[in-house]
């Protein structure tokens, strides 16, 4: 297992890595989060969202280009020399730490909430970070094939989904169309950016991509195009089947349009749809250690030390986090400065890129 | 990737210093070898004095036989005008050699020793007795079309069997002698164009680098060769049907034998090769694909079901809707064990009554089957020790693990069930869930001799390679296998069939 941590992965590959990070906790409670800005209009925020995302997606895939077989870190590194690309690139590590706790402290609340509410949560988060270390700190390609395994269930996710036409739906609900006009579409669509976060994982996964790399945009896009579907639906789906006022009350309507649908052979739905959606979300938590280390280093055996490092990190952050009364101002601060980091940094970057001839020889830190 | 003790591993014969065969007094000689065979008493010894020579033929009693040591070597050395030994004494395999190691080693192998008094030079001729257990099928691989034949302990019918069914040039055998005390033969079968050169060195490097005392089987082998010995699933497949076998090999996959050991072993080997039987292959592909089918579901029930009926019952009883529920717990009430008990008992009893009926001879096992089924099954729901959903949810993991093909594999899925059980009673359906992505993961991460165990879902080949994972697909549409890139796979389609009109 030497000399591994550059594994090449395949296009297929790429896309389920993609889609498993973006598709986890966020979805669960999206739809009621954009219900109270954008209204009857939320699929549309949604599909506003990916738009929004794909804009996003050219700019790496513009700066991935011109670095061919780099990832964002040797990029930051070559570009702005080897210290400040260091620091850059530690801040990096930061963010995506910080993420990964924030999205495993919601993942521990969800659980608590739907599953097991007397259970320490310590324990759950010992259980959920154990497990992504386990995947985490295995080459990309190993990551990957867990990942296109996985990416099975959901086929079962949306087949459960469908269960839920058998409720009453409202279509009027959604329309007319454009109800709540421009601004609230817009704010809605900036909560559900938030909540499908995750594509940033291609800025560093990208380069692993074995054969041509001209593909690469194209296997970005369709990621996101499957991803913004998907949320799109299942929006939708929580739309029509629950009513306006419903869906602000509850915090996470997926489960709950699930929760009333009874059979004969079972009841509750939504708890089979929760354990089956506890693979994705442990799949972003795996993918944001992932990155998290690449982010520093590049070969295996430290990469391993500083994922391991991480996990603990991210236990110690999320259990910090957890005992906090209120994660709204955090949230907030976390996201923002997130979207630069994502958003502005990469795009600052290519154009440092047309101005300064780039240092060739990349660095491995 | 795989603990070499030795960097340079130089072959075992060489260690030893080469003792030659004195060219003295006949007597001397004689005391020499025996000497060197420790004085047994089973090397015996006869003396001839032909043409004014002394000769001395010597064979071990329980090795060689007596006939053919009578025709080919006392008769013509008898009848024969004076001349040397090699133009006297023909035979195929006949050697020569003056160094006492290699005297011993043929002398073990049932070969008859012939010195001439005052030459270093000793013939070696075939003697050798084989007693083999004649060719049956398999115990435990039995299937219901197909042939019955298995392999016995003789490496040399086992090679028989596979040679007589694969009339290829390609299939190529290494012979190794590993246990430094027992020589133990093994043989590395392989297809020279199709199995991956790559492959074959890094097999042939472990096999080389294996320093044991002694080699009894294919199991002693296989924890040798085996990177992960802390996985709960077996990396090498053990199966005794040449059949079985010669598929293996035709999808390059290499096939060790140990002589004494009627079982060979194939590697590497993916999780789904478990999952396939013969059976699959000889009956229709409709039949073939639903047992398969049946199987793979086969493999989540052995592991989960036992767990999710713990979790049901003692965290989400609000998944079964009233009716069954009220069943399920009505059951449950006078039961004294908490279900995570009551599994692991009853599990334990299961596997008991399996090892204690597995060894007896068939009549007393009746007994067992009896004790096990009424005594068992029925006394213990009657007295309330164990709830009736219970014995159902047990008695169909314990079939579901009886399902696979390869028993080894099913025991593996029954140690497994218990992580299983205790997670679901500690957490519910969340600790099944972590569980299972658990064993998902690992089986993502396993590599046996850089093949990934969980091929093709491991790198995602495309749906060519799937159309022998869940179903089994008609031979026309599924593809030959190879593979050296270059070649590609190759349909087997339209030209392999009559058209269809």
């Amino acid at each position: 297992m030497n000399a591994t941590a550059n594994a090449s992965i395949t296009k297929t590959q790429l896309f389920f890595l993609i889609v498993k990070t973006q598709i986890g906790i966020g979805l669960l409670s999206l739809p009621s989060d954009i219900q109270h800005s954008a209204k009857g209009d939320s699929w549309l925020s949604v599909l506003l969202a990916g738009a929004v995302i794909q804009l996003l997606l050219l700019i790496y895939w513009r700066l991935l280009k011109k670095f061919q077989g780099a990832n964002l870190s040797q990029i930051i590194v070559s570009l702005l020399g080897r210290y400040a690309g260091k620091a850059l690139n530690l801040i990096y590590y930061v963010f995506f730490i910080l993420i990964a706790a924030y999205a495993s402290t919601l993942y521990v609340q969800l659980i608590r909430t739907w599953m097991l509410a007397l259970t320490p949560g310590w324990m759950l988060f010992l259980l959920i970070i154990g497990t992504s270390l386990y995947l985490a700190c295995d080459n990309l390609r190993v990551i990957a094939r867990f990942f296109v395994l996985a990416s099975m269930l959901f086929i079962v996710l949306v087949l459960i989904s469908f269960l839920t036409f058998s409720h009453e739906t409202h279509l009027a609900y959604v329309l007319p169309l454009g109800q709540s006009g421009i601004s609230p579409i817009l704010e809605g669509s900036e909560r559900t950016f938030f909540s499908m976060l995750g594509f940033e994982v291609s800025l560093y996964f990208v380069a692993q991509v074995q054969g041509e790399r001209s593909g690469g945009i194209g296997v970005m896009s369709l990621s996101n195009v499957f991803v913004t579907i998907f949320y799109t639906y299942f929006v939708f789906i929580c739309q029509i089947g629950l009513s306006p006022g419903a869906l602000t009350q509850v915090n996470e309507p997926v489960l709950y349009i699930l929760k009333g649908l009874s059979y004969q052979l079972f009841d509750r739905i939504d708890l089979i749809f929760l354990t089956i959606w506890i693979i994705p979300m442990t799949a972003t938590l795996v993918c944001y250690l992932a990155i998290a280390g690449k982010s520093l280093t590049v070969k295996q055996p430290s990469y391993r030390k500083l994922v391991v490092f991480s996990a603990i990190t991210v236990f110690a952050c999320g259990w910090i986090l957890s005992a906090q009364e209120n994660l709204d101002v955090f949230s907030k601060w976390l996201e923002y400065s997130y979207l630069i980091m994502i958003a502005a940094v990469p795009l600052l970057l290519l154009l440092t890129s047309f101005l300064v001839k780039p240092n060739k020889k990349v660095e491995a830190t | 990737m795989f603990n070499v003790k030795r960097k340079s591993h130089m072959p075992k014969q060489a260690a030893i210093p080469a003792v030659q065969l004195k060219p003295t007094d006949l007597e001397q000689q004689i005391v020499q070898i025996q000497q060197y065979m420790s004085h047994t008493e089973d090397l015996k010894v006869q003396k001839l004095s032909l043409h004014g020579h002394l000769y001395a033929v010597m064979h071990i009693e329980a090795l060689a036989m007596l006939e053919t040591i009578q025709t080919n070597v006392i008769e013509p050395l008898v009848t024969a005008n004076e001349g040397h030994l090699g133009q006297v004494l023909h035979s195929a395999e006949a050697k020569q050699s003056s160094n006492l190691v290699h005297i011993g080693q043929y002398l073990l192998d049932g070969y008859c020793l012939i010195i001439k008094e005052h030459e270093a030079a000793a013939m070696l001729l075939p003697a050798a007795q084989v007693h083999g257990r004649s060719i049956q099928e398999p115990k435990d691989e039995q299937v219901v079309k197909g042939s019955h034949d298995g392999f016995i302990e003789g490496i040399n019918t086992n090679l028989y069997l596979l040679r007589n069914r694969l009339k290829n040039p390609d299939l190529t055998v290494k012979y190794f002698r590993l246990g430094s005390l027992t020589n133990t033969r093994v043989a590395m079968v392989f297809m020279a164009h199709i199995a991956d050169p790559k492959l074959v060195a890094e097999c042939e490097k472990r096999l080389n680098a294996i320093d044991l005392e002694y080699l009894n089987s294919v199991g002693n082998l296989d924890e040798m060769l085996e990177e992960h010995p802390l996985s709960p699933f077996p990396q090498t497949l053990k199966t005794e049907r040449p059949d079985r076998a010669a598929s293996y090999l035709l999808e390059g996959k290499i096939a060790l034998m140990v002589d004494g050991t009627p079982s060979v072993l194939i590697l590497p080997i993916t999780f789904f090769s478990f999952y396939q039987s013969p059976d699959d292959y000889n009956s229709r592909w409709i039949t073939g694909s639903f047992f398969r089918v049946i199987r793979l579901i086969s493999f989540i029930l052995a592991i989960c079901l036992p767990a999710i009926y713990i979790a049901t019952v003692s965290y989400h009883s609000e998944v079964l809707p009233i009716g069954i529920l009220y069943s399920v717990k009505v059951s449950l009430t006078y039961v004294p064990l908490p279900p995570i008990l009551e599994a692991f008992v009853m599990q334990t009893i299961l596997e008991l009554l399996k090892e204690a009926a597995i060894r007896l001879p068939a009549p007393i096992a009746q007994t067992i089957g009896i004790v096990g089924g009424l005594v068992i099954g029925t006394a213990v729901v009657e007295a309330k020790l164990v709830s009736h959903t219970m014995i159902v949810v047990i008695g169909l993991t314990a079939i579901a693990s009886f399902v696979t093909p390869i028993n080894e594999f099913g025991t593996s899925l029954r140690i497994l069930g218990f992580p299983m059980m205790l997670a679901a009673a500690c957490f519910g359906f969340f600790g099944i869930a972590i569980i299972l992505m658990l064993i998902f993961i690992h089986l993502c991460k396993l590599e046996t001799l850089g093949i990934p165990y969980f091929a093709p879902f491991g790198p995602f080949h495309g749906k060519e390679n799937f159309k022998d994972v869940f179903l089994r697909l008609p031979l026309w549409m599924t593809n030959k296998s190879s593979q050296s890139p270059s070649y590609g796979l190759v349909k087997q389609t339209l030209f392999g069939r009559w058209k269809r009109p």
